[in-house]
């Protein structure tokens, strides 16, 4: 019998589940007292391992696999909680920080104790105002109730955690971009290797993880790996909250068990679509991912089947679309949106999201010719080789690839509303231009040589 | 060069949030929050105060702050108005909501009411996507908003304060999972899992 | 040493170092990999994404400036995905930039340009607007920024704060909106802005004084060393129509790695300034050439004749042929030991010429630690600066800091005394080479203790000591080596060594003291005393220079007859009998000795203006009207004489400065004179007397001296006449930053501004030397009082 794990006290108590004493009066901390009374941190790992918890912000990595990279004698070391939610459609995380702090702030302290980590940091996105300031309360009255410090509970474990307000920057919420917004530096992802676990915060090693991943943490250390496993599907365990919007009659945030359909989603949670419209399409999980048309809802909500079929349920944000939606235009703003995030490191996205974006405009604007259905396709390519699933990238961060990914997917799946942009706008072809643009266009350009002047440039 | 931002209380505040990390680097962005709630926006001045506290150049504090979007580094108007035009917004009308309101105030994208009022501006998604239309006053959320209630919502504000209109008309708390009661008693079991089809389809 | 190991390049082989990242192997093998980013002297931070190849066994593209080789590991450089990539890299980069290409100062060697020459505007798939910024702004006196241009590929901003410490500059903005920006209204104030334009790969960084001035095309160049310091960076110079136009750095591992400081980068304006000296004058009066070697040439033969006395002051300006033609004439010729290439205002010679275990630069990077008892080296030794800010970034080596100013390096020093002699070695690791770095840190200094101090730390540390004593003036170190000192001869030798004096007697046909001579301040008190006959001032000026202006000035109108051989007229040109034109930097051939002791090449691009001649050239035509044989004919011939007759030379030849190798120079060899403390240092006071402020004058990069003042880019950039004060002595003096004061130094007064600077010392006054005001007497006492002025 499946049960609510996350979401179940800020439904029971929805007016004081973020404060202390509604936590405490719901059994919160007890996870705690019963972790730093009875177990060693290596049985914590353990348990996390065996819950087979998978991460929640995209990526889907097994938290207690993550959590075994650390170097073994390194230390300082930190746990550094993702809360700068952006991607559009999602809406899960902050819920869980402005409803329910301290199963948060539990689930890391816990978790440090599993990592032997004695400083925190919880990533909160800027904009997130109140989010912030529960997450600070609920520190500062864990710190009061003696959960926080020095020797919490008596035990011989400190560990504090800094609440770090965000400022507005969608890419921060890439983990290594994250680390060099959490220095004070410009949100720009690093390269890697080094990986943040061997090499991260300070150059020390880092774990981290989002906040829906270390809210479960609680519920594992006091059940067990073994209870959280029994829910969802083999590699898909225990619960998940989905972020259902669009064009469905109900919206929401909706803990379910892995391996529901879409067509349960929409229809059992989201009571099915508005004015009893038909699905177009969706997007099955968040901003980064290759869009549905109405033929796939019979998919599970099972990541592997879902990367499977050519897309993720990445962040768990599932957009929905009725037959009335401009599906340009919807593309367009994803695109628009990754144009306006990307942190201009890197010159493909840099360059190529923004130029993507101009050429959708120009068709929406009716400006469109008929080439710039292959040059879409081919700028896209030139972020992300070949288009694949899942993406390629020339670029350093998943960011530039994923803006590719609206577009590539519903010129897939929609040909004809992007034919009908361009239709009739043959006379807008440069003059000059030697045929359609595309992939298999080729270009001399003098790759390869030595430029003599370049010893001049290096000097 | 004197300190004017960062004096008394506020200084004491900065060099304890400097302190809380283990680089002072790290407190960077708060103290541009600092900054910001204190100046209005993030002054010149300010800038090279923060970059004395962390120690690090002006030039350094500048490349970050205008990395991100709340950072404003021209004065804004009293209140903030972002109304958020992504997907989930937009397919539910974001563009028209926002129109009807640079049209009623003759601003165009970041600008600010000749009153010094309101600044709005269009933002990315806002987390709130259950809740489209949405858009955020001051940082605090407005759900379901009504392309004709809007300039309403607005001017509310304006003659009442945000406080009373945000408890009234906003959402104070994130909202909950809409379940009903009887939903939530009946468990979230799946009726029907998925079983992967007979051949290979892929 | 790192292992070596193969790697498949296209199905070929190719030797490489294990660790070391591809692009750099491929290129060494002969594969050229395309880039924006990388530089070989700069962190890679694989930005740009132009180096993407296939790496077997690695999923995607790989960027080559980021992976490191490993043994077997089969990279592919050519395929068609690689291609693809790379041409979509380069579109990428082309739609937002101007292609402004002819009126484009890197318009003809700008790698975007010679690698996208297909993409001309007309192919262009990018039918959107442009991305539009105000055209060039000035970031700097010297550097503007195109941003339309640039290509974000953070060169510049790696340059300027991981190499020089200046982060200054800066990415701002992000996405489309990416720029490089200064702070508003501040300007990149670094020592080391022209390494940023020179490392820019498009132009979107350029040099104010090199715009439009040339094109690529239309200019010669030769690589040459620069003397405007003696740290001896490498660089190429480039001239059209005989005028200097740029001087960029040239990579050699040694030395500067690439780098120069702004002073040596636009330092080479002076050489085209019209108010060059361009014929002899006698009084305001031009003479010709020859009369002047006659007329020199007499003054000696009457000297020569009745026992008259000949001094000569300065030569450090000169190459080490020139200098041992001066050092040459003035014991073959004059029969004197009074020579000396410093104003005391360095170290003491033989202790300078004597060290044994001398330190290269290079062994910065190697040592376990550090010790740095020098100026300010920013100032006085920019490279150096940079060179040792690398070894000691992230902890690598230790630094220990022995008195000076508070510098750029101080926040990485494990352990800071306010005096060399406070200096407790115990802080030295137990372990490792120990580089000592000792010069003097400011003017008036008693530098006969600090050689002592600084000898008795190497001595005590043993054989993991190395010793590196800095001299600031151009070809010092090369001037003290060929004997411009009272005490050495050529190839760092005594005076009174008997071995060298017998195998100079094999060239020198002529006689002089077997006694140590006169320094600079003995010669001007002989001068004074009207001892001296003909005092030969050799692009040296003790009126501006030395620390007893008024010995100078009595000096100078004591001499019975003044000889001024320089660029330019100076203080001292005034009391000249004779002022000679000489040539200079970029005009003559030869060899200059840097800090190391590391002999290089220096190269004539241009044709002297006028008259002006080598120095050489005098002394030899004077000594031949004398009809003594002098030889030292040509550069080359100097150079092979000095090879001969100086031990520490022997390996500088001709030979050695061909190809790769020879672009290093070659280290002349320890010598054998020794040099110890007569009588007992002076311990400096370390408090200042009375209600007086200490006074300490040191070297600022940019002053008001000869060179300087005299490019135009540079003259204006030092700080003007100021007291640097600590906070808490500004304060306690109720001055802040800015205010106006009357300072009192002994006698003198000058008005100057009060920089409130948190690096200077508490109680000490200091005041950046020769920015305009006049000389001070100075001593290791000398104090300063303030008086402020109602503005
Ligand atoms: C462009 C981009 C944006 C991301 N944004 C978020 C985010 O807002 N929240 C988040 O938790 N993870 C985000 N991620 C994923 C993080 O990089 C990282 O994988 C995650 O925080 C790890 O936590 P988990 O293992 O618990 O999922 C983002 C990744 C990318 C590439
Ligand atoms: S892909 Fe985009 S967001 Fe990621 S590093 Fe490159 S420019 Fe930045
Ligand atoms: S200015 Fe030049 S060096 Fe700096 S980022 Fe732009 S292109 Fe690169
Ligand atoms: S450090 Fe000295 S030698 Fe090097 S460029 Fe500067 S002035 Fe010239
Ligand atoms: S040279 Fe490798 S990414 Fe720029």
């Amino acid at each position: 019998m499946a049960e609510l794990i996350l979401t179940k006290r800020m439904l029971e108590r929805p007016h004081d589940a973020h404060t202390l004493e509604g936590y405490e009066a719901s059994g919160g901390y007890l996870a705690l007292r019963q972790v730093l009374a009875d177990m060693t941190p290596e049985q914590v790992h353990a348990e996390v391992k065996t819950s087979g918890l998978r991460g929640r912000g995209g990526a889907g990595f097994p938290a207690g696999v993550k959590w075994g990279f650390v170097p073994a004698d390194s230390f300082p070391r930190y746990l550094v909680i993702n809360g700068d939610e952006g991607e559009p459609g999602t809406f899960k995380d902050r819920m869980l920080m402005e409803r329910d702090p301290h199963q948060l702030v539990e689930g890391v302290i816990i978790s440090c104790f599993a990592l032997q980590a004695e400083h925190a940091f919880i990533y909160c996105r800027g904009e997130m105002d109140l989010a912030y300031r529960h997450l600070c309360d609920a520190v500062a009255a864990a710190e009061a109730a003696g959960y926080l410090g020095r020797g919490i509970l008596g035990s011989d474990f400190d560990c504090r955690i800094t609440v770090h307000r965000a400022a507005g920057a969608y890419i921060c919420g890439e983990e290594t971009a994250l680390l060099e917004s959490l220095e004070g530096l410009r949100g720009w992802p690093r390269m890697r290797p080094p990986f943040p676990a061997v090499a991260g915060l300070y150059a020390k090693p880092t774990v981290v993880n989002n906040v829906e991943t270390i809210s479960n943490v609680p519920h594992i250390a006091a059940r067990g790996g073994a209870w959280y496993a029994s829910m969802g599907t083999e590699k898909s365990t225990g619960t998940r909250l989905f972020c259902l919007s669009g064009h469905v009659n109900r919206p929401g945030n909706y803990e379910i068990e892995l391996g529901t359909t879409f067509r349960e989603l929409f229809d059992r949670w989201g009571k099915g679509i508005r004015d009893g419209n038909e699905l177009k399409a969706f997007v099955p999980g968040g901003a980064s991912a290759p869009w549905f048309d109405a033929s796939s809802v019979d998919l599970p909500l099972d990541m592997d089947v879902v990367q499977q079929h050519g897309s993720m349920l990445g962040s768990g944000a599932v957009m929905v679309m009725d037959h009335t939606t401009d599906i340009v235009r919807a593309a367009w703003r994803l695109v628009k949106f990754f144009a306006h995030e990307s942190c201009g490191q890197c010159t493909p996205c840099r360059e190529g999201t923004d130029w993507l974006e101009e050429i959708m405009e120009r068709l929406l604007d009716g400006r469109g010719r008929p080439s710039d259905i292959g040059l879409l396709i081919d700028v896209s390519d030139n972020i992300s080789p070949g288009l694949t699933w899942p993406p390629a990238q020339t670029t350093i961060c998943p960011l530039g690839p994923s803006a590719t990914a609206p577009i590539a997917s519903t010129i897939r799946l929609f040909p004809g509303d992007y034919e009908r942009l361009v239709a009739g706008n043959e006379d807008l072809e440069p003059a000059e231009s030697t045929g359609p643009a595309g992939p298999e266009r080729t270009v001399a350009v003098t790759i390869g040589t030595k430029p003599d002047r370049e010893a001049v440039a290096h000097g | 060069m004197a300190a004017e931002v960062f004096t008394g209380e506020l200084l004491e505040q900065a060099r304890a949030k400097v302190a809380e990390y283990p680089e002072p680097r790290s407190a960077l962005l708060p103290l541009l929050h600092m900054l910001q709630e204190q100046a209005g926006y993030v002054t010149t001045g300010g800038m090279r105060e923060v970059a004395a506290l962390v120690g690090v150049t002006p030039a350094e504090v500048y490349g970050t702050a205008t990395f991100y979007t709340m950072f404003k580094l021209e004065p804004i108007g009293r209140h903030l108005v972002s109304v958020c035009t992504s997907l989930s917004c937009q397919i539910l009308g974001a563009d028209e909501l926002y129109a009807r309101l640079r049209d009623h105030y003759g601003v165009a994208d970041r600008e600010t009411t000749a009153d010094g009022e309101f600044t709005f501006e269009e933002v990315e998604c806002a987390a709130a996507c259950g809740g489209a239309p949405c858009l955020q006053i001051d940082y605090r959320f407005f759900e379901f908003v009504k392309a004709d209630e809007v300039v309403d919502l607005v001017e509310d504000v304006r003659r009442r304060g945000l406080d009373a209109v945000h408890a009234e008309r906003g959402s104070v708390l994130a909202p909950l999972p809409p379940l009903e009661a009887a939903e939530i008693a009946a468990g979230i079991t799946p009726e029907h899992k998925w079983t992967p089809p007979a051949e290979d389809d892929a | 040493m790192a292992e070596q190991v193969t790697i498949q390049v296209d199905g070929q082989p190719i030797e490489a170092t294990a660790g070391e990242l591809l692009i750099a192997a491929c290129e060494k093998g002969g594969v050229y990999i395309p880039r924006f980013c990388w530089h070989p002297r700069l962190r890679s931070v694989a930005m740009c994404r132009m180096c993407l190849v296939e790496v077997e066994g690695m999923r995607g593209l790989q960027p080559a400036c980021y992976v490191p080789v490993a043994d077997g590991m089969e990279v592919r450089t050519e395929t068609a995905a690689v291609k693809k990539a790379q041409e979509g890299v380069l579109e990428f980069l082309l739609i937002n930039h101007p292609l402004d290409c002819p009126v484009c100062d890197r318009g003809g060697e700008c790698p975007l340009q010679d690698q996208t020459l297909a993409f001309g505007p007309g192919e262009s798939r990018f039918v959107e607007e442009k991305r539009h910024f105000e055209k060039p702004i000035a970031i700097s006196d010297l550097v503007l920024l195109d941003r339309e241009r640039c290509i974000q590929c953070g060169r510049c901003v790696r340059a300027a704060s991981e190499v020089a410490g200046d982060p200054l500059i800066d990415f701002s903005y992000r996405g489309n909106d990416t720029q490089i920006t200064t702070f508003p209204d501040e300007p990149f104030k670094s020592y080391f802005s022209g390494n940023t334009v020179q490392v820019c790969p498009v132009g979107a960084l350029t040099a104010a004084p090199y715009r439009f001035k040339a094109r690529p095309w239309d200019v010669s160049s030769v690589e040459t060393t620069c003397t405007a310091c003696s740290v001896g960076c490498r660089g190429v110079l480039q001239q059209t129509r005989n005028t200097p136009v740029r001087f960029f750095g040239a990579d050699i591992e040694a030395t500067n790695w690439g780098w120069l400081c702004d002073k040596g980068r636009f330092g080479y304006e002076y050489v085209s300034h019209p108010d060059r000296l361009t014929r002899p004058t006698k009084g305001r009066v031009p003479v010709t050439w020859a009369e002047a070697i006659d007329e020199v040439a007499d003054r000696v033969e009457d000297l020569r004749a009745g026992g008259g006395a000949a001094a000569a002051i300065g030569g450090a300006r000169l190459t080490n042929e020139e200098a041992y033609a001066l050092s040459k004439f003035m014991r073959v010729v004059c029969s004197t030991n009074d020579v000396d290439c410093q104003l005391d205002d360095g170290l003491p010679g033989a202790f300078v010429a004597g060290t044994q275990q001398r330190a290269t630069v290079a062994d910065l990077a190697g040592a376990a630690a550090i010790v740095l008892a020098a100026p300010d080296l920013k100032e006085e030794l920019p490279v150096l600066y940079l060179r040792v800010r690398d070894a000691v970034v992230g902890g690598k080596v230790a630094l220990h800091v022995a008195g000076g100013r508070q510098s750029g390096l101080d926040r990485f020093a494990t352990t800071r005394v306010a005096a060399a002699a406070d200096f407790d070695a115990a802080a030295l690791p137990a372990e490792g080479d120990v580089v000592v770095v000792v010069g003097r840190q400011h003017l008036g200094q008693d530098t006969e203790a600090l050689a002592a101090w600084a000898q008795g730390l190497v001595a005590s540390l043993g054989g993991r000591a190395r010793l590196m004593p800095v001299l600031r003036r151009a070809n010092a170190h090369g001037a003290l080596d060929m004997g411009l000192s009272p005490e050495l001869l050529p190839g760092r030798v005594a005076v009174h060594d008997h071995q060298a004096r017998e195998r100079l007697s094999a060239r020198w046909a002529g006689s002089f003291p077997l006694e140590a001579g006169r320094d600079t301040r003995a010669i001007l008190e002989a001068a004074a005393a009207g001892r001296i006959d003909i005092l030969f001032l050799v692009g040296a000026d003790p009126l501006a220079d030395l620390c007893d202006p008024d010995l100078a000035l009595r000096g100078l109108e004591g001499a019975r007859y003044v000889v001024v051989i320089d660029l330019f007229r100076t203080a001292a040109s005034a009391h000249a009998d004779l002022v000679l034109p000489a040539a200079g930097w970029g005009e003559v051939d030869g060899t200059v000795t840097n800090i190391e002791g590391r002999v290089q090449r220096v190269a004539a691009n241009v044709v002297a203006p006028g008259q002006a001649a080598s120095d050489a050239q005098l002394f030899r035509e004077v000594a031949e009207a004398l009809g003594i044989e002098f030889g030292c004919g040509t550069p080359q011939a100097t150079m092979a004489e000095i090879a001969e007759v100086a031990p520490a030379y022997a390996g500088v030849k001709a030979s050695a400065f061909r190809g790769r190798a020879g672009r290093e120079g070659v280290l002349a060899t320890p010598g054998s004179v020794t040099w110890t403390l007569v009588g007992d240092a002076q311990p400096a006071p370390s408090a200042a007397p009375g209600d007086g402020l200490a006074l300490r004058v040191g070297r600022r990069l940019y002053d008001r001296g000869t060179l300087v003042s005299h490019c135009p880019s540079l003259a204006e950039l030092g700080p003007g006449t100021v007291v640097c004060l600590h906070p808490d002595t500004a304060a306690a003096r109720g001055l802040r930053d800015g205010d106006k004061v009357v300072a009192t130094v002994g006698e003198a007064t000058f008005e100057a501004a009060v920089v409130v600077d948190a690096a200077a010392v508490a109680d000490v006054a200091f005041v950046p030397h020769a920015q305009g005001g006049d000389p001070l007497h100075l001593d290791a006492s000398t104090t300063v009082a303030l008086t402020k002025r109602a503005s």
